[in-house]
């Protein structure tokens, strides 16, 4: 068979018959092009306007303000109803919001907990389809076209998702539109759209303010000079002076939004987390089988780690008895945790100190969400510590003598000397300060002291009067003595009752 | 050939300076002392034991030194069970980062032998000051190999009781004040490698060198 060289001038073939197969119902071809055209994406947007607010759940009742920012920039981020009826507004100084209610209850923005509501809500619109995406800060995306012929069209999908994403406490914005970013912008201009072909959407964009594609200032402001004032004015510049006037950005977001370009979205794949089971052949008490037992399940979990790349912060491990309640070992983790060999360990000194009240059928270890893996990488020499080395002494510390028993030092500028220490984590650079004068050892209470008589003074008296405005006031005079068998120590005389107390030694 | 020569032939086989090579040292800061103990220092590695019955003789200022040095390496230095609270600011104005102590209370003979012995074998501190912990010879057998693989300076606090009892410490010292006041003496009366003797310092620098 030879192939012409000018098809377009050949005459033209008639479309091939279409196969039938043997129960004469015709078989299509199954292409990508084909299969988009027949099943064109359907997005539905999910903004949560006051996602802030919803993060920290308030009462509903009070009015509440979401403060960024310090002392006199202080200003409001966010607020509820009451506030809002208050007549405040987003954006406000707080000096000003201050003056328009009379208490309001005041809470700073907390960024994770709302990345934290946001991962809930994906969590739960995963029942509804797989194909859920974030929008950081905002709200969600859906692509509810595979799910329509199971929950019976957009309208019912859409309500059971609505109601389950009102019962996590939001209260969303929505907007339905063929490509992810028409709908986005939907759903902040125009709430509750629905756009069902690609054919429509330049006419139904078109109605919306420029505001809602969300652009930089300056872009917007240049907009607005040239006298753009809606979404639809915009559509009908030249793209050549588009890109060259605002950079290919804009033009690129409007061809995603229309559907000339594709807009491929990460898929949200939920909080991977392990956990994995193993029942014993026989019912035991015996620490040494429940640790051996525990060591494969704790290899399988640092296997699971290692694939994923990642790291736990917490273990927890659940002991099943019969009748008793579950004895629950729970081990937090400082370090990596990727060290078999540590994990046992650690297990195993938990264990010591558990006590069994009946003998242990299962085994079950569960473990946090994975975050990603942290690497500090070592040193060449021994000289300087490395940070894993460091995070598994703590480790075994703290599950041998709890996280109370084991801290670091560090000061604080407070004239008053028993405050003007701190118990802090080991590790953690605090810039504090130094007196040359002061005795290393401090005793946790002043002890009264019977006679003065044997003490030589050294230094000086130091005055210290400081507190009056807290309600704990002292007025000490300080003295370095010297003790008859050549102690030196810090005793201090209380101005008021006129007694004398030790205080430190200077070891 | 005289017999300097004849030791200094690398043909002939000397323990004991193959295992001095080895172990680190921290320089006490006090020449007095340096020239007693065995490679001019506290030395690394090996079980220390301070007796004394006293505070607020100079116990800890004899050893700041040494312990800027460690803490300078980026180690830490455990504090296990110590009398008292450290205070922070005074340790600060001697040039150690109170971030960098550890200071652990564990309760008494077993699980304060564990404690310091976790802290010795980790590597990570650079020195472990350890309180009041009777030890076995067993314990302090274990303590002297958790001593070596971590190479750290490990110091155990006593009580002058102790002195006549047998102990495979490489290094004990007795602490007592001087009679004229000011100042400690300090009686090494066993010391691995090195000259026992009595030193007296009487002034510790308040400069931070």
């Amino acid at each position: 068979m030879t192939l012409s060289l000018f098809p377009e001038l050949e005459p033209r073939k008639p479309a091939r018959k279409k196969a039938r197969g043997a129960a004469g119902l015709s078989l299509v071809t199954a292409s990508p092009r084909s299969a988009r055209r027949r099943h064109p994406a359907l997005w539905l947007c999910l903004r949560f306007p006051d996602l802030i607010v919803e993060a920290l759940s308030p009462a509903s009742d009070h009015p509440c303000l979401v403060v960024e920012g310090e002392g006199s920039a202080a200003c409001v981020a966010a607020l509820n109803t009451p506030a809002r009826a208050a007549g405040i507004l987003s954006g406000m100084r707080l000096s000003s919001a201050l003056a328009l209610l009379a208490s309001p209850r005041l809470l700073r923005r907390e960024p994770d907990r709302e990345r934290a509501c946001l991962n809930r809500a994906a969590d739960a619109a995963l029942a509804f389809t797989d194909r859920v995406s974030l929008l950081p800060g905002e709200g969600l995306l859906l692509e509810v076209r595979g799910s329509l012929r199971l929950f019976g069209g957009l309208a019912p999908l859409r309500r059971l998702i609505l109601r389950r994403i009102r019962a996590l406490g939001h209260r969303p914005v929505w907007a339905t539109a063929p490509t992810p970013l028409a709908a986005v912008w939907l759903s902040r201009g125009e709430p509750e759209a629905v756009v069902e072909s690609l054919s429509e959407l330049p006419a139904r964009l078109g109605r919306l303010a420029p505001d809602c594609m969300a652009l930089a200032p300056d872009v917007w402001r240049n907009l607005e000079g040239i006298g753009i004032r809606r979404m639809e004015d915009i559509l009908r510049l030249p793209r050549a002076g588009l890109s060259r006037r605002w950079g290919p950005t804009l033009q690129a977001n409007l061809d995603r939004a229309l559907g000339s370009l594709p807009d491929p979205r990460p898929c949200w794949r939920g909080q991977l987390c392990f956990q994995t089971h193993h029942d014993l052949p026989m019912e035991s008490s015996s620490r040494l089988q429940l640790v051996r037992v525990a060591r494969h399940l704790l290899h399988a979990l640092v296997r699971f780690l290692r694939v994923h790349d990642s790291q736990v912060e917490w273990i927890e491990c659940c002991l099943a008895h019969h009748r008793a309640e579950h004895t629950r070992i729970r081990l937090n983790l400082l370090g990596s945790g990727r060290d078999v060999d540590a994990l046992a360990e650690l297990f195993s000194i938990r264990m010591e100190r558990v006590v069994l009240p009946e003998p242990v059928h299962s085994l079950s270890v569960t473990s946090a969400p994975l975050k990603a893996q942290r690497i500090e990488s070592r040193q060449l020499f021994r000289e300087m510590a490395d940070g894993e080395s460091e995070s598994l002494l703590l480790d075994r510390l703290y599950s041998r003598l709890g996280p109370e028993r084991v801290f670091a030092l560090a000061s604080r500028p407070v004239h008053r000397p028993e405050a003007s220490w701190q118990v802090c984590e080991p590790g953690r650079e605090v810039a504090g300060y130094g007196r040359q004068d002061r005795p290393l050892w401090l005793l946790s209470e002043p002890r009264l002291l019977d006679s003065m008589d044997a003490l030589t003074p050294l230094a000086g008296p130091e005055r210290i009067e400081t507190g009056w405005w807290e309600g704990r006031d002292i007025q000490r005079d300080y003295y370095r003595v010297r003790s008859r068998h050549g102690h030196e120590a810090w005793v201090f005389r209380d101005r008021r009752d006129r007694r004398w107390f030790l205080h430190g030694f200077f070891g | 050939m005289s017999l300097d020569e004849l030791l200094d032939d690398p043909r002939v086989f000397r323990p004991r300076r193959l295992g001095k090579a080895e172990r680190g040292v921290l320089p006490t800061g006090f020449p007095l002392l340096d020239a007693h103990l065995p490679g001019g220092g506290w030395p690394c590695g090996v079980l220390i034991e301070l007796l004394s019955d006293d505070t607020g003789i100079g116990e800890l200022r004899l050893l700041m030194p040494a312990l800027r040095q460690a803490a300078a390496r980026g180690r830490w230095i455990a504090w296990v069970s110590p009398p008292h609270v450290p205070y922070a600011p005074a340790l600060t104005g001697m040039g150690l980062d109170p971030a960098c102590c550890l200071v652990t209370r564990p309760g008494r003979g077993e699980e304060r032998i564990w404690t310091i012995e976790q802290a010795l074998r980790s590597g990570v501190c650079g020195a472990v000051l350890a309180w009041s912990c009777s030890m076995s010879g067993r314990h302090a057998r274990r303590l002297q190999l958790a001593a070596e693989a971590g190479d750290a300076l490990a110091i155990v606090f006593q009580s002058l009781r102790v002195k006549h009892q047998r102990s495979p410490a490489a290094l004990r010292l007795c602490l007592t004040p001087a009679a004229s006041g000011a100042g400690v003496v300090i009686d090494l009366f066993k010391c691995r490698g090195g000259k026992t003797g009595q030193v007296v310092i009487t002034g510790f620098s308040r400069e931070v060198p």
